[in-house]
């Protein structure tokens, strides 16, 4: 497999996060950690080296997770992100990707390595970050969480090139809509990110554990260039959600289009009682564009439902073993379904058809699984446009780089 | 307006992944080499069984190297394998009690 240490992947039930969608009151401080801090701290007992390998020794059981990655830092001035090949208890078996151990000497400490954003701002239940575009400019990221605690768990995102960093606002004209300055999230059509359905309290303080059978598994896979949250919102099957800014590749060198491109929920619901439609937006900055290419005519959709496979594996003659297919996401102008560019890489939508797809029920997806070529592990999740298979997709999160030589 | 183009990642043509759909199925692999007379030989017949209640799993043929490869199975589920002889020269022959590796680190 092809080890990289660029994308990340973190569970909702690691140790140092224990969240689930609905703990709304734990989702700054996880947001922190994930995107900027790092996570389970750790001092290391001894280390043994072995070419590009380490093995590193705890008095404790550390917590961590084989295939993720660690950052780890010595006195002698070793501070590299290593990839963790295999754990035990209280032992982590590391390969260094470069090679290069060079002062792993000294007091040692571990954590779960961050995705290398910078946490810019942070005020009661607004954060705004620094992230990467793909050409290495950097972008701001403002997420507003929800701040009334007997509503939906949902966030206002904002994606911007300006900030004022007195008020806590992206002050860029061509940012993401609306939510530049916003104090609490819309329950309206305007772009959110909607973790759970229910409007009360009682889940704002859950562990994973406490909510697991209410909401299932949730995971969290992004980069200096990406974020992606596969959860599902509600228990049962097709309560899947999939939010995401993704690096793109957009040829037009025109200011309004060099953003990543962020997607979410848009629906209206009544009240913060109701489930509402299923409805979802993209925008590059204040442009909305769309993943379908408009053939069925359908404006309000985001993905071409209804292109789906015939079968759900390629035929035998070409490959056996169950292979499936993914294809890129292609993005259009949503006026015209003009052909922009695409999403660079990060997520996919695998091609299923409606039988012999992977789980839809919440205590089952995402779904692990592995890519034939490159060995990445991939994570598999409904996208719904109504409470049928036949109006649903699937995506692949995909733990692979999303440029090379970053 | 310029055009500005970023390189394009292996995946962006697009991924072949597995889908499990059962519990036989998972990211564990199994190689090897069918011979005859102890030269490679090929194409034959490799079916992929599990031990535990004979069910057939994958079939496959070999390559003009004599190399096969099953994918799509249950890390450390025991299994055998047949091979038959595509020249009905000599009986099938059996290898038993095989454990798929994990296919992400081999």
């Amino acid at each position: 497999m092809i080890k990289q240490t660029q994308t990340k992947m973190f569970d909702f039930s690691d140790v140092g996060l224990d969240f689930c969608a609905g703990s709304k009151n734990k989702f700054p401080e996880v947001f922190k950690k994930m995107l900027a801090t790092g996570f389970n701290p750790q001092t290391v007992n001894s280390v043994s080296i072995s070419g590009s390998t380490i093995t590193l020794t705890y008095g404790v059981n550390h917590g961590y997770v084989a295939d993720r990655v660690l950052q780890v830092t010595a006195t002698g001035g070793f501070n590299k992100e290593v990839y963790i090949d295999g754990i035990t208890s209280n032992t982590v078996t590391c390969t260094v990707l470069d090679a290069d151990t060079s002062g792993l000497t000294g007091t040692l400490s571990t954590k779960v390595a961050s995705l290398g954003w910078e946490l810019v701002y942070e005020l009661s239940n607004i954060q705004i970050f620094k992230m990467k575009h793909i050409d290495d400019t950097e972008r701001y990221v403002r997420f507003c969480f929800q701040n009334n605690a007997s509503q939906h768990n949902a966030i206002a995102p904002c994606i911007g090139k300006t900030v004022d960093l007195q008020s806590g606002t992206i002050t860029d004209a061509n940012a993401t809509p609306v939510n530049a300055n916003v104090t609490t999230p819309f329950n309206n059509s305007n772009l959110r990110w909607e973790f759970s359905t229910y409007p009360h309290n009682l889940h704002n303080n859950w562990t994973y554990s406490q909510g697991v059978s209410e909401y299932g598994k949730g995971v969290c896979i992004g980069s200096p260039y990406h974020l992606i949250f596969m959860h599902n919102n509600y228990v049962g099957s097709l309560r899947s959600k999939t939010v995401a800014i993704l690096p793109t590749s957009i040829p037009y060198a025109l200011d309004t289009l060099e953003y990543p491109v962020i997607f979410g929920d848009t629906y209206t619901v009544s009240s913060w009682g109701t489930e509402g439609s299923y409805a979802y937006t993209a925008r590059i900055g204040s442009h909305q564009v769309s993943f379908s290419n408009g053939i069925n005519n359908n404006s309000g959709w985001l993905f071409d439902y209804y292109q789906k496979a015939t079968d759900s594996f390629l035929p035998a003659s070409i490959d056996s073993f169950n292979t499936t297919t993914t294809t890129p996401i292609f993005i259009y102008d949503n006026a015209s379904r003009q052909l922009l560019g695409w999403c660079v890489g990060g997520l996919h939508v695998a091609r299923y058809a409606d039988s012999n797809y992977p789980p839809i029920t919440s205590s089952a997806t995402p779904s692990k699984t592995v890519d034939v070529d490159f060995q990445h592990d991939c994570y598999i999740h409904p996208l719904k446009y109504s409470n049928s298979v036949v109006d649903t997709i699937f995506l692949a999160a995909v733990v692979e780089e999303v440029k090379y030589g970053a | 307006m310029g055009l500005k183009i970023f390189r394009n990642l292996p995946s962006n043509q697009g991924l072949r992944i597995i889908t499990a759909i059962n519990s036989s199925q998972g990211s564990g692999k199994i190689n090897g080499t069918t011979k005859k007379l102890g030269q490679n030989y090929s194409p034959v017949p490799v079916c992929l069984f599990r031990k535990d209640n004979r069910q057939l799993l994958w079939e496959t043929k070999s390559k003009p190297d004599g190399s096969y490869s099953f994918r799509n199975v249950a890390v450390g589920l025991e299994c055998f394998i047949v091979a038959f002889d595509p020249n009905n020269q000599y009986n099938a022959v059996i290898q038993d009690k095989i454990t798929p590796y994990d296919g992400r680190v081999g």
